[in-house]
């Protein structure tokens, strides 16, 4: 029984094997290594202020959109409140920095532990429901933690925000733009290297697992409860210590920067990436960020391209994208190529 | 007190009875098959011994630890491994990934140990992916490990499904259809793998509907008609019971 169906996969197909020889292992890695290097050095080669900014924001978009494949594509619990999570950890820096005169780095930890926190309590509905409930459930703490920051002005400044946070000083001097850029790459670098490591491990497996089939993942030893939980508590520490790196690059947080529309878009980067692809989520986070800095000069246009992306996104999971091109190939009178004949081998 | 004991257990889903009072026990290194037709409450059965639902009424002990109404994450802990009829498979992971959620039961999985990766866990992994490699291969199936499940055939999957409740090193292994969707010669395949685990110690509970496949590999058989035990000792005897005969005779090949 064994070995027959290994033969015949390989034999009738050639290419996939030719293909996954080429495309798998270290040539795989080397491969996703040299695309990370230039997305890192894009924001050196385009230069100047507006250079490293856009890469710091990129990276931003990076950490943010990776605390959500930790929590939707590993653990599969789709959390509308990313950005707020993310608001939470860009709020406790400035607080940290501005009132208490800590330096980023003392004020980045406990920033990290307070957003886990608070994504413990947006993830706590998730001991009990899933899904479409789930996410309609983290939709409302979201909106309660927008509500929070525009209301407890003792530590947010309510409407006012938190202006004039210092930036990130290192050996003495405070670091320009280049600087900033440099600790969020590495940050980035961190977080991704983090992710990456949780998807190959038994927590991983495990969360992956409950994603799949919760049945079969009880069935195995797995308790979901604290594991979806710590789920929350990962990824949004992740988003949090994307929030501190907001805090310092703009010296100024607002309710308005961790709205619906941000964890929209972060939600956004992890669709066209795929569940748990760590790696393709660097890539679509970074290109996100450059489209939307391009529509940035004209105006409200980027909520409209946001949309037709998120229908574009929806149409390709749904397979009308395909169903669509037979379509239009039989309005058109294009003939469909042929079968091939019994016994004939498809190209 | 070693063994798999369901004792005068009933369950009834909206005033029907699936099961009426049903006590087996399966020892360590026996193989217990259950035959009956289908509605008679075979699988209700399976879902009773391994947790995943709840007696109305009796009770469920394994290895002398009432486990009544517990969940079946601690009837995992316990021991007590199953398979699915429809397969259940972790369709986004590998195939390899699969039999490690199996191999991994009994570790508990960190956080820190998987963002530190101290020398232990590394030791404890490689350790891990070998045992899983070593259950594809007895199973036929070492060339596919990198596969995604979803890409694989039915009779493929079932062997996957296999090999991650053998991975998963059960006391007791509850085995629901093996045979379902799979060719007479692939199930045929699997019964030294079940006879050796027996040998090592391991209890196996198996509802199948090859009756001869059911002859060779138990070695004692209950057949169960509507809820209730109507017949039990070994395959020739329970055979011949007036209310398992015709539908024997309906499904001899």
């Amino acid at each position: 029984m064994s070995g027959s169906g290994i033969g015949t996969l390989r034999t009738s197909r050639p290419w996939r094997a030719a293909l996954s020889l080429r495309w798998g292992g270290p040539a795989r890695s080397v491969g996703s290594l040299a695309i990370l290097l230039v997305l890192a050095v894009l924001p050196v080669w385009i230069g100047g202020r507006h250079g490293y900014g856009l890469g710091t924001t990129a990276v931003i978009a990076v950490i943010t959109a990776l605390g959500l494949q930790v929590v939707f594509g590993l653990s599969g619990q789709l959390s509308v409140a990313q950005a707020p999570l993310q608001g939470v950890g860009a709020y406790a820096v400035a607080q940290l920095m501005v009132t208490h005169g800590w330096s980023f780095w003392a004020a980045l930890l406990p920033a990290v532990g307070v957003a886990a926190a608070f994504g413990v309590f947006v993830g706590l509905p998730g001991m009990r429901v899933r899904g479409d409930v789930l996410a309609l459930a983290t939709l409302g703490a979201g909106e309660i933690l927008q509500s929070l920051f525009l209301n407890t002005e003792r530590f947010t400044g309510g409407y006012q925000g938190i202006a004039a946070v210092p930036g990130v000083s290192m050996f003495g001097t405070v670091l320009d733009d280049r600087g900033l850029y440099a600790v969020a790459l590495g940050l980035g670098l961190i977080v991704l290297a983090g992710a990456m490591a949780l998807k190959a491990s038994p927590l991983g497996r495990a969360w992956m697992a409950l994603r799949d089939d919760e049945v079969a993942a009880r069935a195995y030893g797995i308790h979901p409860g604290r594991l979806r939980l710590l789920a929350f508590a990962v990824g949004s520490g992740m988003a949090g210590a994307a929030g501190g790196v907001y805090a310092v690059q703009n010296g100024f947080v607002s309710s308005v920067s961790f709205g619906l529309n941000q964890t929209v878009i972060v939600i956004l980067v992890v669709l066209i990436a795929g569940e748990a692809h760590m790696g393709r989520t660097v890539v679509a986070a970074v290109a996100i960020t450059a489209v939307l800095d391009r529509l940035s000069a004209y105006g409200d246009i980027s909520e409209a391209v946001t949309g037709v992306v998120i229908l574009m996104v929806v149409a390709s999971r749904l397979g009308l994208v395909s169903a669509g091109l037979v379509r239009l190939r039989t309005m058109l009178r294009i003939p469909a190529p042929p079968l091939p004949a019994p016994g004939e081998v498809a190209p | 007190m070693k063994g798999l004991s369901l004792l005068s257990i009933s369950r009834d889903f909206v005033g029907v009875h699936a099961v009426a009072g049903v006590s087996l026990s399966v020892d360590p290194g026996e193989v217990l098959g259950v035959i009956g037709p289908n509605g008679s409450g075979k699988t209700t059965l399976v879902n009773l011994a391994s947790g995943a639902v709840a007696p109305s009424a009796g009770k469920v002990v394994v290895d002398g630890v009432d486990l009544t109404g517990a969940s079946s994450t601690r009837f995992a802990s316990a021991g007590v491994v199953r398979s699915y009829q429809g397969l259940r498979l972790f369709e986004g992971l590998s195939v390899l990934d699969n039999v490690m959620v199996g191999v991994q039961r009994g570790v508990r999985p960190s956080l820190i140990g998987a963002w530190t990766r101290p020398p232990g866990f590394r030791r404890r992994e490689r350790r891990l992916r070998v045992a899983a490699m070593d259950w594809l291969g007895e199973l036929g199936m070492t060339g596919f490990a990198a596969h995604p499940v979803g890409a694989l055939s039915h009779g493929q999957r079932r062997r996957v499904e296999l090999a991650r409740a053998f991975a998963a090193d059960p006391a007791y292994l509850i085995l629901d259809e093996p045979g379902a969707g799979v060719d007479p010669h692939q199930l045929e395949g699997m019964t030294g793998i079940i006879r050796e685990r027996c040998g090592a110690g391991v209890g196996v509970l198996v509802v199948e509907h090859d009756h001869g496949w059911v002859e060779r590999v138990c070695d004692r058989v209950l057949g169960v008609a509507d809820g209730v035990v109507v017949a039990e000792g070994s395959f020739a005897v329970v055979a011949a019971h007036p209310a398992l005969a015709p539908h024997l005779r309906a499904t001899a090949p």
